[in-house]
């Protein structure tokens, strides 16, 4: 991971320490291989092989730094500022950190776009958990839930509660996804609840001025705003938790 | 197999038509290819007419689920060209979001090399398309490869990004321990301009040893062929872009060729 020390530093000059966050990011991407002697099992064998052919062609060190000093103009080690800056916002534990300030605050505010039932919507990256590729036949459906569960969905890692976003979101177009289908789950945050869709169409980059913010309590809850230039639905992922959280609460079933 | 990936940390200099144009003509030599579209984007996929999410997965399935070692599931994401010659790993949007879902703790920079080296035996060589931007992407691409094509525009500032390439690519040596070889291909060179002939002079200044001795011309051909969805030299076999790719190829040849024989191993080979 890279240091945190260095996130506060102010960047602009390209110090020897910003080469080193640098370095050590490469480094972690490539130098342990995960899971060797976990449980792979059977496919342990093509692993290990390709473990090996990565680790023959090691030149020593100094082969290395021969070819660094051989033309120091060609070789620069100059890191501008911006690459730094993309390493630190690659940062997971930037990611992870506790969210201080509110996402619709943020001047640029990422966005992946998927669609549902002819219906677009975008969901911030920062509180997007994840997103599957997944054969409707895996989702489980339970007894006794709310008109808009799908079931639920189990992984390598985790269960998943599946929303049928169609329902929930336009009840009146009479849409029921466990008919239809639909190709992707779209997790809330690191909640255990996922929507489903039929297809993750492309990420945009949105400033406050394409964003059209909801005022506050209508009868949509999970609407944030809309995207302007896409005429979509901007989603509140928080009310979205709280609203489907809230459903396993009440005996409303 | 030869995996020679085409990346520069500047978008639009032309590493996508370079990917294509090189794969197009490595089939016309009888080689199998296989190309990586690595970029978010996905220009390299649209081109092929792949424009939707590959139900089959993509390259973005392989950081999960230790599917980069899942062979069965790796060729079932192999798409067709329209070559037969040439096939394709296409790219997710949700590449996008990748640097969010996995750690840069674990190795996940060699996710791609270990992809690559369970295919070895199928093709004779391997272009992989990069996005511009550094990440878990781009590292995943220069660790995987034996060379590294710069495609570098002859304009103004376009040093800047071959700089921070560069510097990129030095820090893959120094984490592998390897030398990774480059080749800086200057792109889109019209000597009717002062931009062209003064970066591409800069560039011979300061790069001679790894400047490829053929430059890009402008050539409007190319721009029609990815508009038309088919490899430049089945539009245009003898137009000036097609013919300066033809001699940057057999450069980039013979130059792989001298590092076998003088004993540099390949990452996977
Ligand atoms: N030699 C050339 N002559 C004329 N046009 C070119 C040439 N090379 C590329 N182009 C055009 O320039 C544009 C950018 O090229 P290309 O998509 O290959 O760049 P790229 O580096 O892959 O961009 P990105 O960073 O967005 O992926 C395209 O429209 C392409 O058709
Ligand atoms: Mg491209």
């Amino acid at each position: 991971m890279v240091e945190k020390k260095t996130s506060v530093k102010p960047l602009g000059e390209n110090s020897s320490s910003d080469i080193d966050v640098l370095q050590t990011y490469f480094n972690q991407l490539l130098d342990a291989v995960p899971d060797l002697d976990s449980d792979s099992g059977s496919d342990s064998g093509s692993d290990s092989q390709s473990t090996a052919e990565l680790r023959i062609s090691s030149a020593p060190n100094e082969v290395i730094d021969q070819q660094f000093i051989k033309d120091p103009g060609e070789m620069t080690t100059e890191v501008d500022a911006e690459s730094i800056d993309q390493t630190l916002s690659l940062s997971p534990t930037d990611t992870a950190a506790p969210e201080i300030s509110d996402w619709r605050q943020e001047k640029k505010i990422q966005c992946l776009l998927f669609t549902v039932a002819g219906l677009k919507l975008a969901i911030p990256l920062s509180l997007l958990g994840g997103v599957s590729l997944v054969d409707p036949n895996d989702v489980r459906p339970l007894f006794g839930q709310i008109a808009w569960s799908l079931g639920v969905y189990t992984d390598k890692k985790q269960t998943l509660r599946v929303v049928d976003t169609a329902r929930l979101m336009m009840p009146e177009r009479g849409v029921d996804l466990s008919q239809t289908g639909f190709s992707h789950l779209i997790q809330l945050n690191q909640s255990t609840w996922a929507l489903a869709c039929d297809s993750v169409t492309e990420t945009l980059n949105l400033t406050q001025e394409s964003i059209k913010w909801r005022a506050r309590d209508g009868a949509r809850p999970w609407l944030a705003g809309t995207v302007i230039s896409e005429m979509c639905a901007l989603l509140d992922v928080d009310k979205l938790i709280q609203l489907a959280e809230a459903s396993r609460h009440s005996k409303n079933l | 197999m030869k995996i020679w990936s085409i990346s520069n940390q500047k978008g639009g200099v032309g590493k996508t038509t370079s990917v294509v144009s090189l794969a197009g003509l490595l089939a016309d030599q009888g080689y199998r290819v296989l190309l990586v579209d690595l970029d978010p984007h996905g220009s390299l996929s649209s081109y092929f007419g792949y424009d939707t999410e590959p139900l089959n997965g993509s390259v973005y399935q392989l950081f999960f689920e230790h599917r980069d070692r899942d062979l069965d599931y790796i060729h079932g994401m192999i798409q067709p060209t329209s070559l037969a010659a040439v096939q394709l790993l296409p790219s997710s949007t949700l590449l996008a979001t990748l640097e969010r879902k996995i750690s840069t703790q674990d190795g996940m920079g060699l996710v791609l090399a270990r992809t690559l080296a369970q295919l070895r035996d199928e093709y004779d060589y391997v272009l992989l398309d990069t996005p511009p931007i550094l990440g878990v992407l781009l590292v995943n691409a220069l660790a995987a490869c034996e060379r590294l094509i710069i495609p570098t525009q002859t304009e103004f500032l376009a040093i800047k990004g071959l700089e921070r390439m560069i510097a990129s690519l030095q820090m893959v040596m120094k984490s592998q321990r390897r030398l990774l070889p480059y080749t800086i291909l200057p792109t889109m060179f019209d000597r009717r301009t002062n931009a062209s002939l003064s970066s591409l002079r800069e560039m011979q200044r300061r790069y001679s040893a790894s400047l490829s001795e053929h430059a890009i011309p402008v050539d409007t051909r190319l721009r029609d062929a990815s508009r038309q969805g088919v490899f430049p030299h089945q539009l245009d076999s003898l137009g000036r872009g097609v013919r300066a790719y033809r001699q940057l190829l057999r450069q980039l040849q013979s130059l792989s060729e001298e590092s076998t024989q003088h004993g540099s191993r390949s990452v996977v080979s």
